[in-house]
């Protein structure tokens, strides 16, 4: 089993606990230190990107995320609202990243490469970040709940419950915006590519 | 504002679009239509989310970042776990001191806790016999993830550490790119066995298939691979024993990987027939419906085990539907359906759910309640329900019934032949699992040389089939030297011709389409003539064979036209009396006959015989089907006196030609005779032999003998034979179902004839079966509104009387005659013999009042319309009503009047 990690940084639990009691000024506080902290983490996992070694094990991201809070001290609730909030996070910093990426690509005159290599077998199903991005901005014009949604779950990783819980409404509108926002992504990423003609092609 | 009337318009959408998705595929279509019919914009979004939803597949369902150990929610969805949707999928334990406590009483590894040499990291399943685990080796430098299966504590065997050592090496050796492979095993500290297996991305077969649309051909392939990889296991002596979707997973790249082989048999290496315990458990454990017959009888198990569960899998890849419905089956009921039965061909199935709340053995295919819609699975293979059913029909059934066969020696010998006919079928060559018939030759060779110019295939077609004939006649000696040598070199053209064109033709296939011999005859016979408009005699010959080809084919005035053409031709080229004239004037005759022109049929074939008898009177050896023609002929005009010595002289004559064509026909012409005049013993006798002549020229599964065999039924069941009458049914039944296909005539006509066996031999819950089935061909070809269906239904109800469940028969008869009385109008005879088959049931249910008056109004009907019989079934009825009303004095005059009435008739 995972063996118990000291927090780094025991004031983020603390302020956790105070945001979630409605200390907004707490969560000013909180979010650069977050921030900082998942930087340092997907810094470390997209260097290792340049040596073939992706993101490797999203555990890893976790066992990180847990060690900034002592989890054991939050409630349920709380713990769902960080994981919130590092989803909002992780989703700026991924971006911001691959955006860097392509720009540095394209310099080289090279190709976009996909981020995480070592998904291999979701790689033909993955999107382009930065499109996802972006129609995730157009959601959230039309929808913000549904973007939510998807930010929580796709770049943090939330269940259902959790979702639920953050956003609060029930998890059966969960799973219905969810269904709704994931087709309507699909179409807007996948309308160059048929998916179906693609895998036809593989087939022979 | 712009912003709020999107906001607004998406909001309708996401309403619209919630309630569509929770109606089958198949009514969202009509759902969209319906409620967008006055804003089309909107109609357009709904739809296409509605299509990108069902083609969304895993789009995103695994998360960027994902959840591990220790966090709010301890498990993700396993990726492995295809059929779990998404948003449902439920952690395994959101509560990690609950998960803990709840793992260590059940003893299951946690994450992070070692299993051998592998750290868990989350669970992935739990299967029947093993609990499923990611895992990765610490000291791998690669970090691999790997599948840790476990077996279940339970299932421990003292046995099994060793049974692992010696199949290990064999199992781990097994190098193929589509197994996925075993990399390790071993034995926990409390003695539960592992493996430790490659860690497949993907999903089970079916749902693949499904999510990504593949077409017939496209799922023909990807089944061609998991072949491959049997066959390659089986080639190293490596048995499966548990083929299943689950089982067979097709990673992104479309690439299918089969997990798991070997492992059911070293958890469950030798069941036997009397260990009934370890059988029930093996049964308890794997699904039933892709098991073979004789794994679940408990027998030995081979590699035609693993075929078995492979035709199920290619009939559920293709069909999306299962063989057999075993989801409130019994072991028992398993064992006997997969042992007596075969599974109805995958071409009926994707048509229309059969709904048969009567059957009670589990033998239609999907249960009402999961039971996909057929336009889903049509939709999921991008084609139409009968677009399916054509693509289906003919070989494809063959393939998969042959891997079904209940017999495992019957089955494919190996999986690579399986796959050799599926290969062969993608190229539209023969498939070795259908008998080599003649249309089914010919039929193949045309799809196969498409590519070749339309004039070209025509002429390989007409001239195939034309060569097959001249080949039949090929021993006929002619009286005239002359006409031998003109027809010799006729025929000599014409294979010269055949042989040019098979030579010329592209051998490259084109694939998917069909092009029946009927199509290929109307473009193609017009340019044949015109092609041969120089050489009349062969075009003669030509018009005579197109005209034959029709007339087999049913397509009688077509047949007609042609073999007039070709008959005037040869009398202005050979004059009147020619043997070539009459053997047009005879094909001929029994066109018209056919056609209902009994008397000009009878003076063709009058004719025709007199040319062949010539100056010496008798018919020469080689024109005994003229003859037979002639007794045809006059059997379709009923004159048996005049049709009883002409067919006594052909069966003479068939029988002393040295060659045999004409003794079958011969043979079945004679019995028709015998079974006409009231003598159906040996009608029987002579219908046999003509059967079992035809068998074997043709093999015992052509259509040819389905008349004979309907005729032997027929003739035996007069006989009082009525085992043997229902064999016969039974026979040309089969060969009418798998060779003629489901709407063929003659196939309502043989399930009715069987129905009626059924009812003599008092097995009434068959009888009600096969009437319906008739009814249900029946209703295919003729439409709802045929009064036959109406009859059949009353058919129906005696059974159900004579079964013992008047209050349905009554039930159903009321609903009949609600139905059917305005339809067909209340004088109808179909009314009477329902109102009587009511009457019967209302006395058997005691409700005598309502009985009496319903018989004696139809006594006075029948007598009034003339129906003697009806009038006599009439008072039988109220005789025993008045039996069963204990007052039997009243029943008298009936039962004298009936006795007078027979009296009279005898």
């Amino acid at each position: 089993m995972i063996d118990a990690q000291p927090p780094l940084d025991a004031p983020i639990t603390g302020l956790l606990i105070a945001w979630s009691h409605g200390d907004e000024q707490a969560r000013d506080v909180l979010v650069p230190l977050v921030y900082d902290q998942l930087c340092a983490l997907a810094g470390g996992i997209l260097r290792s990107e340049r040596t073939n070694h992706t993101l490797a094990s999203s555990a890893l991201v976790h066992e990180a995320f847990l060690r900034m809070v002592e989890i054991d001290k939050v409630g349920w609730n709380d713990r769902a609202h960080f994981f919130a909030l590092c989803a909002r996070l992780m989703r700026r910093i991924l971006i911001d990243h691959a955006r860097k990426q392509r720009a540095s690509k394209r310099g080289e005159g090279g190709e976009n490469l996909p981020l995480f290599e070592d998904r291999l077998s979701d790689k033909a199903r993955d999107p382009d970040l930065l499109a996802l991005d972006q129609a995730l901005e157009r959601l959230a014009d039309r929808n913000s709940q549904q973007a939510r949604i998807v930010e929580l779950r796709y770049f943090g990783g939330l269940d259902r419950e959790e979702i639920a819980a953050v956003l609060g409404i029930s998890s059966a509108t969960v799973t219905r915006r969810w269904r709704m926002a994931r087709a309507w992504l699909f179409r807007q990423l996948s309308q160059p590519v048929d998916p179906r003609r693609a895998v036809a092609e593989r087939l022979g | 504002m712009r912003a709020d009337d999107e906001i607004e318009g998406w909001n309708r959408l996401s309403d619209l679009f919630d309630q569509a998705i929770e109606k089958p595929a198949a009514e969202r279509g009509a759902f969209v239509a319906r409620v967008c019919a006055d804003e089309p914009a909107l109609g357009r979004s709904l739809e296409e989310l509605l299509v990108s939803e069902a083609r969304a597949g895993t789009f995103m369902e695994a998360p960027l970042v994902r959840r591990a150990a220790g966090s709010a929610a301890s498990a993700m969805i396993p990726s492995t776990d295809a059929d779990a949707d998404p948003t449902n999928a439920e952690p395994v334990d959101t509560d990690p001191a609950g998960d803990r406590q709840h793992a260590s009483r059940r003893g299951e590894p946690r994450i992070g806790d070692h299993i051998g040499a592998y750290r868990v990291l989350r669970p992935l399943g739990q299967g029947g016999m093993s609990t499923v685990f990611l895992a990765i080796r610490d000291d791998d430098t690669f970090k691999r993830r790997v599948v840790v299966k476990l077996v279940r504590a339970d299932l421990r065997d003292a046995d099994l550490e060793r049974r692992l050592r010696t199949e290990r090496h064999i199992l781990a050796s097994l190098a193929h790119p589509n197994i996925a492979r075993l990399f390790d095993g071993g034995t926990t500290e409390d003695g539960r066995p592992y493996f430790v297996m490659e860690y497949v991305e993907g999903l089970p077969i079916t749902t693949f298939a499904d999510r990504y649309q593949l077409s017939v051909d496209e799922r023909s392939a990807l089944f061609r691979k998991v072949l491959g990889a049997v066959q390659y296991a089986h080639q190293n002596l490596v048995v499966h024993r548990d083929l299943k979707p689950s089982n067979i997973l097709v990673a992104a790249d479309g690439e299918p990987h089969l997990l798991d082989f070997g492992i059911a048999k070293l958890l469950n290496p030798d069941l036997s027939a009397d260990d009934v315990h370890a059988t029930a458990t093996w049964l308890r454990l794997m699904t039933p419906h892709y098991a073979s017959p004789e794994q679940v009888c408990g027998k030995l198990v081979g590699t035609a085990s693993d075929i078995y569960s492979l035709g199920v899998l290619l009939y559920e890849l293709l069909a999306g539907r299962l063989p057999f419905d075993f989801a409130r089956a019994t072991p028992g009921e398993i064992e006997r359906t997969l042992t007596e039965r075969d599974p109805p061909r995958p071409s009926t199935v994707v048509v229309a759910a059969r709904a048969d709340a009567e059957t009670t053995a589990p033998t239609s295919a999907g249960s009402a309640s999961s039971d996909p819609a057929s336009s889903d699975i049509a939709r999921n293979r991008m084609l139409e329900p009968h677009e399916l059913q054509r693509r289906l029909r003919g070989d494809l059934d063959a393939i998969i019934m042959k891997a079904l066969r209940s017999a495992p020696q019957r089955r494919y010998a190996s999986a690579e032949r399986f796959a050799d006919d599926l290969e062969r079928f993608a190229k539209n060559l023969p498939v070795g699992a259908r008998k080599g018939t003649w249309y089914y030759r010919i039929g193949k060779l045309v799809r196969r040389r498409r590519t070749a110019a339309a004039v070209t295939i025509s002429l390989a077609l007409a001239l195939a089939v034309g060569a097959g004939v001249l080949a039949q006649k090929h021993a006929q000696v002619l009286r005239e030297r002359d006409n031998a040598q003109r027809e010799r070199s006729q025929r000599d053209t014409v294979l010269a011709l055949l042989l040019e064109v098979l030579q010329v033709a592209d051998p490259n296939v084109s694939l998917g389409e069909t092009y029946s011999i009927r199509e290929a005859l109307d473009s193609s016979a017009p340019k044949l003539r015109r092609l041969l408009a120089d050489q009349p005699a062969l075009r003669a010959e030509l018009l005579h064979t197109t005209g034959t080809i029709y007339h087999n084919l049913g397509l009688w005035p077509r047949a007609r036209v042609d073999l007039e053409a070709a008959l005037s031709l040869r009398k202005s080229l050979f004059g009147d009396r020619d043997p070539s004239v009459a053997r047009t004037q005879s094909r001929l005759a029994l066109v018209l006959a056919n056609l209902g022109e009994v008397d000009t049929a009878r003076a063709l074939t009058t004719q025709a015989v007199e040319t062949s008898r010539g100056a010496r009177g008798s018919v020469p050896a080689a024109d005994v089907a003229i003859l037979n023609d002639q007794v045809t002929v006059l059997c379709a005009a009923q004159d048996y006196e005049a049709a009883l010595p002409l067919a006594e002289e052909a069966l003479a004559l068939a029988r002393s030609a040295s060659n045999r064509e004409g003794l079958p026909t011969a043979l079945i012409n004679r019995a028709m005779v015998a079974l006409r005049k009231d003598e159906p013993t040996h009608a029987a006798v002579l219908f046999q032999q003509g059967a079992e002549l035809l068998a074997l020229r043709f093999g015992d599964d052509h259509p040819r003998l389905v008349n004979p065999l309907s005729n032997l039924g027929s003739a035996r069941r007069r006989a009082g034979d009525l085992t043997g009458a229902r064999d016969a049914f039974e026979q040309a039944l089969t060969i009418q179902q798998t060779a003629l296909g489901e709407t063929h005539p003659t196939l309502a006509i043989t399930l009715n004839n069987l129905a009626g066996i059924h009812v003599a031999r008092g097995e009434h819950a068959e009888a009600i079966e096969v009437f319906g089935q008739a009814a249900d061909v029946f209703e295919r070809q003729a439409g709802p509104d045929h009064p036959r269906l109406f009859f059949l239904e009353i058919q129906i109800a005696q059974s159900r009387i004579a079964a013992g469940t008047p209050s349905v028969a009554r039930e159903d008869l009321q609903q009949s005659l609600a139905h059917w009385r305005n339809r067909i109008g209340a004088e109808h005879r179909f009314v009477l013999l329902a109102d009587l088959a009511l009457g019967r049931a209302l006395t058997a249910l005691g409700d005598f009042d309502a009985a009496e008056p319903l018989l004696h109004a139809g006594f006075d009907r029948a007598m009034a319309a003339g129906w003697q019989r009806d009038a006599a079934s009439c008072l039988a009825l109220l005789r025993t009503l008045h039996e069963a009303m204990g007052t039997p004095e009243r029943s008298e005059p009936f039962a004298r009047r009936l006795e007078d009435w027979d009296a009279g008739e005898g």
